[in-house]
């Protein structure tokens, strides 16, 4: 059984995913020089601004041009460009475990973050792991290697659903722990409490952290299609309760648009890249759609 | 109460239970799964479970009655009414049988007219009845007429006698006939009790039961019988007439040799049409008047009279002929007369003025005739065929004049009375006729003398063509005047002079007027004999009573006619008539407290009657129809339990449809259809409710607008 990258994506979806990129939207601080830009000004050719000189200052730095006209020393700066770091937060929680077909939750998110993160170590970025429940489970610093990725998708495989979720509290210890700007990519169905992971995600907003959110979702418990009644119990709590499907469609159609509403709305204000993923939609097609569009929107 | 001709289908209300059998069924079958979303479906069904539960209610409710009401139609059930239900088969019934008798059943339809339609349906409840069933019959005209007043055994006889029975020249009140036939019904005991009345439709005969609402004793006796009434309405469904119902003379007095109008109202009940009314003198149309018909209105037409010699004629109006031809002929007996005879009760010189303004030229021919009678000289033939009866200064008259001038008004004659200084106020108590009494007479201060006369009741008979001569104003001297005790409700201030004095008093007495003036006829009390008014008034005054209390163009047919009511005085003792068809009719002498008076009382056709002195005859009087017969509006068949109260009312519309509910009534009602249909209404709405409950809503995936790169866009943006 093949492990790692290879279990979740087949060479032809690695190749299709090689020449793609993620690009992050604002400023991140790396370790390395890279294609995204930094916080830090240094060496690139890209001017930033001017600042007057002061003594230490190296005077090749000197803008002679500015010396020349106004007899004054300023000192030029340029935008630093460095690397990209990528968290990869997946929920493990075990209404992550549904499926309606043949791909559950869990495996689909998987498979979303093994292409993201080939994606990212392919542009010669960092990604890290955080697997998490009603705790972190597991997690990987952010690296920029292969062989660490296919480690931390070992992991991912490793793990399986089966667990309550705390989501909201989870995510306020992940903002903690990332100290440098990065871009946090949420893998997560959100079948929680709406409000407390509205303010999590804000947490990462006020560190200043880009962030993506994949709201990984079931068409069954999008559309609930069920015909007969049936004793419904939850996947986390265990609680049952006797429904007709077929009554309570058109109002639950109702409620779960309320429900998407309540984490699309605040996401769009908060400059979050909210995104909804079916589980029967295939990974490779919406992940490179997603990506291109990242890439359009990003220049 | 319910029967069943296949009472093995009942067993089929069993199946009713099969909707539950399969919910419980159901319910043991119930699938077990593992949702991630059972917060939200909890949420949802929090929500939604009290309408849920009542969709589901309503639903089994729906299929449970479904399937009861297929068994029960398939076991096939017959209604029968209570009474039915008692006694079926087993009592025997007595019928009251109440035709209405009105000439309006004379209405042509189809072959026969409905009165003969009527005629044979009522043979032919008789024909159903069996053997020892009873039957009673009654005629509903003006008044019932009891032909079989109690239950008879012997159908024969009562075929025999409805056959025998001619529809009236009256009206008909359908209540009083089903109080008298409730009557004959009320001791059959144990037997079934049917009413079945015989009608043509016309709402005219019901509307005794809407003016009865009030009267709870009756209607309750009428509504709480424990008896089954059948109305078969038998008349054109939408019915059409026009009739003559009324005429007036302009001018009401026809002067011999002078022409004049005769103002003709016709009744149309129907859709509009056009046609003539004309006049016919001793059977010769002498004039005819284009006229055009309103739906359901009355119309005038104007009908031109020539000059007459002196003399009686027989006339007729006629419309054009529709299928009630009874009331299209409205005969009149026409009077021309030659002079006009005044009497004036007083002395030359109280008297003067008047007999100059009524006849300046004396014996003229033409002109109105006055004779002057001193006042102790008045006696009732004195009188007799007067138009006008003046009083100049003449009371206090003795007993016998008084009361010779009121039975002179009372028969239809005008007084007209100007006080003067020969009476006190009290010798007017013993009168009964004067509009109002003096209380005081009183000398006019020299200041308030000058008065103006003025007109308060400008509609009045009397005043309605006065005409005073060209520059003249109504300004009379007022020397002495009456103060006016309080008047008879009757009275009515016809002149005032100055601001609010009563000038002449009138009041309505018997058939007759009197007049009550305000002054003298000379001058001992004012100027009014030398205004230029005194001439016209007293002219009007004669005229107008000459053609006021004289004999009626026409009278309506009742009993109780009083023959003085109908002819001149000289014919009123007249003993040999002849009625419209040739036969002899006799008035009966009626003695009334001190009076004998001759009458007529079975008088029944419509038309001319004469007087007869051997081979020579004289229009006397004409005699008509009661023209609110005419009026053909129908009754609508729902209405009647409303406007009659009747429990157990069944109406037909024709012999067929009465028999049918008969059939009915007494075998019971097959329900089956009526519970298929039932069962329709229910499949249906089972259908509708379960095809709502089922039915298919969009998907939130199909109305979420989604991008593939899972981008969500809001609604509205979308």
């Amino acid at each position: 059984m093949a492990e790692g990258i290879a279990h979740f994506l087949n060479p032809q979806e690695l190749q299709r995913f090689g020449r793609m990129a993620l690009e992050s939207r604002y400023v991140v601080e790396g370790s390395l020089s890279g294609r995204h830009r930094s916080p830090a000004r240094g060496a690139s050719t890209e001017f930033a601004d001017h600042r007057a000189y002061m003594p230490g200052d190296d005077p090749k730095r000197l803008d002679w041009k500015v010396l020349g006209r106004t007899d004054r020393y300023y000192i030029r700066r340029y935008q630093d460009e460095t690397n990209l770091r990528v968290y990869l937060a997946v929920d493990r929680s075990a209404s992550m475990a549904y499926t309606s077909g043949t791909l559950s939750k869990y495996d689909y998110a998987c498979r979303l973050a093994a292409a993201i993160g080939y994606v990212v170590v392919k542009a010669r970025d960092s990604v890290g792991l955080y697997l998490y429940s009603s705790q972190i489970d597991a997690q990987t610093g952010a690296k920029n290697s292969f062989s660490h990725l296919n480690n931390t998708l070992r992991l991912l495989q490793r793990y399986t659903p089966g667990s309550t979720t705390d989501t909201a509290s989870t995510l306020h210890r992940i903002a903690d722990s990332v100290h440098r700007r990065a871009l946090i990519v949420l893998f997560s169905d959100l079948l929680d409490d709406p409000p407390a992971i509205i303010k999590a995600l804000a947490h990462f907003r006020k560190e200043h952290h880009d962030v993506i959110l994949f709201h990984i979702l079931d068409p069954a418990e999008i559309d609930l299609p069920f015909k007969q009644a049936a004793e419904f119990e939850d996947m986390e709590t265990g609680e049952k309760i006797l429904a007709d499907p077929r009554a309570l469609a058109e109002e639950y159609r109702k409620a779960f648009a309320a429900f998407l509403e309540e984490y699309r709305k605040p996401c769009v204000e908060m400059n979050i890249d909210y995104r909804l993923a079916r589980t029967d939609e295939p990974v490779d097609l919406f992940a490179r759609a997603y990506l291109e569009e990242r890439r359009r929107l990003s220049r | 109460m319910w029967t069943f001709l296949n009472p093995l289908f009942l067993w089929g209300a069993a199946a009713a239970l099969i909707p539950l059998v399969l919910h419980l069924l159901r319910q043991r079958r119930i699938v077990r799964m593992r949702f991630s979303s059972v917060r939200l479906l909890r949420l949802v069904q929090k929500k939604s479970s009290r309408r849920i539960r009542m969709e589901n209610l309503l639903l089994w409710l729906l299929r449970t009655a479904l399937l009861l009401v297929l068994a029960l139609a398939f076991a096939l059930p017959v209604w029968r009414s209570e009474a039915a239900g008692r006694w079926l088969g087993a009592s025997h019934r007595d019928v009251a049988v109440v035709l209405d008798a009105s000439y309006s059943m004379r209405y042509a339809s189809g072959q026969r007219n409905v009165w003969e339609e009527a005629q044979a349906a009522a043979a032919t409840v008789i024909e159903g009845l069996g053997k020892g069933d009873r039957v009673c019959l009654f005629l509903a005209g003006d008044d019932t007429t009891p032909v079989l007043a109690q239950p008879s055994g012997d159908l024969e006889l009562a075929m025999t006698a409805i056959r025998g029975q001619q529809a009236g020249t009256g009206s008909s009140r359908i209540r009083p006939a089903l109080l008298a036939a409730l009557t004959a019904l009320a001791d059959s005991g144990y037997r079934e009790r049917e009413v079945h009345v015989f009608t043509d439709g016309q709402a005219l005969p019901w509307q005794d039961f809407l003016q009865a609402t009030n009267e709870t004793p009756d209607r309750t006796a009428l509504a709480g019988e424990d008896i089954t009434f059948f109305v078969t309405l038998l008349g054109a469904p939408t019915p059409q007439n026009t009739a003559p119902i009324e005429v007036e003379m302009v001018p009401p007095l026809l002067r011999a040799g002078a022409p004049s109008r005769l103002l003709v109202r016709v009744a149309h009940r129907g859709p509009p049409r056009t046609g003539a009314v004309s006049l016919l003198i001793n059977g010769r149309e002498v004039s005819r008047a284009p006229a055009a018909f309103d739906e359901d209105r009355v119309t005038e037409a104007t009908l031109p009279v020539p000059p007459l010699e002196p003399g009686a004629y027989a006339a007729e109006v006629r419309t054009p002929p529709d299928a009630l031809e009874t009331d299209d002929t409205l005969y009149l007996v026409l009077r021309p007369r030659a002079r006009l005879e005044a009497v004036c009760i007083g002395s030359a010189s109280d008297a003067f003025f008047l007999l100059k303004a009524l006849n300046p030229a004396e014996d003229a021919p033409g002109a109105i005739q006055v004779r002057r009678i001193e006042p102790g000289a008045v006696t009732a033939a004195e009188l007799r065929g007067a138009a006008c009866v003046f009083c100049c200064n003449a009371v206090p008259l003795s007993g016998q004049a008084v009361l010779a001038l009121e039975d002179y008004v009372r028969d239809g004659g005008v007084l007209a009375l100007f006080p003067g200084d020969r009476a006190a106020p009290a010798d007017y108590d013993m009168w009964s006729c004067l509009p109002a009494k003096p209380a005081a007479i009183r000398d006019v201060a020299a200041a308030n003398r000058s008065r103006t006369i003025r007109l308060l009741k400008t509609d009045s008979p009397f005043f309605a063509s006065l005409r005073l001569p060209p520059g003249t104003a109504p300004v009379v001297q007022m020397r002495r005047a009456i103060q006016w005790g309080p008047p008879a409700p009757e009275a009515v201030p016809l002149l005032a002079s100055g601001a609010d004095d009563v000038f002449l008093w009138q009041r309505s007495f018997g058939r007759g007027q009197t007049l009550f003036f305000g002054t003298t006829a000379d001058r001992s009390w004012g100027s009014f004999p030398l205004s230029p008014m005194f001439v016209p008034i007293l002219h009007q005054i004669v005229l107008t009573g000459a053609g006021l209390g004289r004999e009626p163009l026409h009278v309506v047919l009742r009993d109780g006619l009083a023959l003085r009511d109908l002819v001149p005085p000289e014919l009123a003792e007249h003993l040999a008539w002849r009625g419209p068809d040739g036969q002899d009719v006799a008035p009966q002498l009626l003695r009334e407290e001190d009076r004998t008076t001759w009458r007529f009382d079975e008088l029944r056709a419509p038309g001319v009657y004469w007087a007869a002195r051997g081979e020579e005859r004289a229009p006397g009087f004409a005699l008509n129809l009661d023209r609110r017969e005419a009026d053909v509006r129908p009754v609508a068949a729902t209405e009647l339990p409303k406007w009659t109260g009747l429990r157990r009312l069944h109406v037909a519309m024709d012999r067929d449809e009465l028999l049918r509910k008969i059939e009915e009534h007494r075998r019971g009602r097959p329900m089956t259809e009526a519970l298929l249909w039932l069962a329709l209404v229910l499949a249906t709405a089972e259908v509708i409710l379960a095809n709502r409950m089922g039915r298919k809503t969009a998907l939130l995936t199909e109305q979420m607008p989604r991008l593939l790169s899972g981008r969500v866009r809001s609604r509205a943006t979308a």
